[in-house]
């Protein structure tokens, strides 16, 4: 699965992540956290300026995975 | 600001007609010299008709939108079958997370948003999921045949 090592890196992250950015964007890269931002779109443009390509992992810094719905499927964010 | 459609001219499908983008920033980029390394044309943003989908918890795009505006890769999603639906012999289905600037002109709402990649449908390029549709009213008058989205006013006290 694409982002799987970012997914991993960011999960291993999360609670700390939680407890100081609760709500922001993380980017990631790989093993490494980029930056933490405070909105989707600071993070998708610092993830952009930062690793200069087009592609890459951005998570949502909740307490958990959130639950996506559609179209009779259901899956983690 | 609100967008009333006639349900009669749609078979009953709420759709409403949005345009679909890179993100400015990302438009600005690809115009500097790194973004031109990258080899990426700069695309032309995509209008269409998207799918009110109150079922739906998030948004999507479809794929060719997705390939021709080249969107941005930023995330991932296993999807699975829910049990007891009507689907439940479907398997595991990966799908991207795309970033872009989604814009509803009729209600003046534009805004950037996580996409999740779906395949194509001859009816529209985008459905619109509850994490967008929060932010508006929606009325679906079935007697009347009319569908009404507006922006949502806050209730004073």
């Amino acid at each position: 699965m694409q982002f799987q090592v970012e997914q991993n890196t960011f999960e291993s992250q999360r609670s700390d992540l939680v407890a100081q950015h609760s709500g922001s964007y993380a980017v990631v890269d790989g093993q490494d956290l980029v930056g933490v931002y405070p909105t989707l779109s600071d993070a998708t443009r610092g993830g952009l300026q930062t690793l200069r390509k087009p592609s890459f992992f951005v998570g949502h810094i909740t307490p958990q995975r959130t639950r996506v719905v559609l179209n009779g499927m259901t899956g983690l964010l | 600001m609100s967008f009333e459609g006639d349900l009669a001219q749609t078979d009953g499908v709420p759709l409403v007609d949005v345009t679909i983008d890179i993100q400015s920033f990302y438009r600005s980029y690809l115009e500097t010299e790194n973004g031109g390394a990258m080899g990426i044309a700069l695309p032309v943003p995509v209008r269409g008709r998207a799918l009110i989908d109150t079922g739906a918890s998030m948004s999507c795009v479809c794929f060719p939108i997705a390939e021709q505006l080249k969107l941005m890769r930023i995330g991932a999603v296993t999807f699975r079958g829910v049990e007891g639906a009507r689907t439940p012999n479907r398997s595991a289905e990966q799908a991207p997370i795309f970033g872009a600037m989604m814009q509803i002109p009729a209600l003046g709402w534009r805004n950037e948003v996580r996409l999740v990649g779906v395949q194509p449908d001859p009816n529209h390029i985008a459905i619109l999921g509850r994490d967008i549709l929060s932010a508006f009213r929606l009325e679906y008058n079935g007697p009347t045949q009319t569908l009404r989205l507006s922006a949502r006013t806050l209730q004073r006290a």
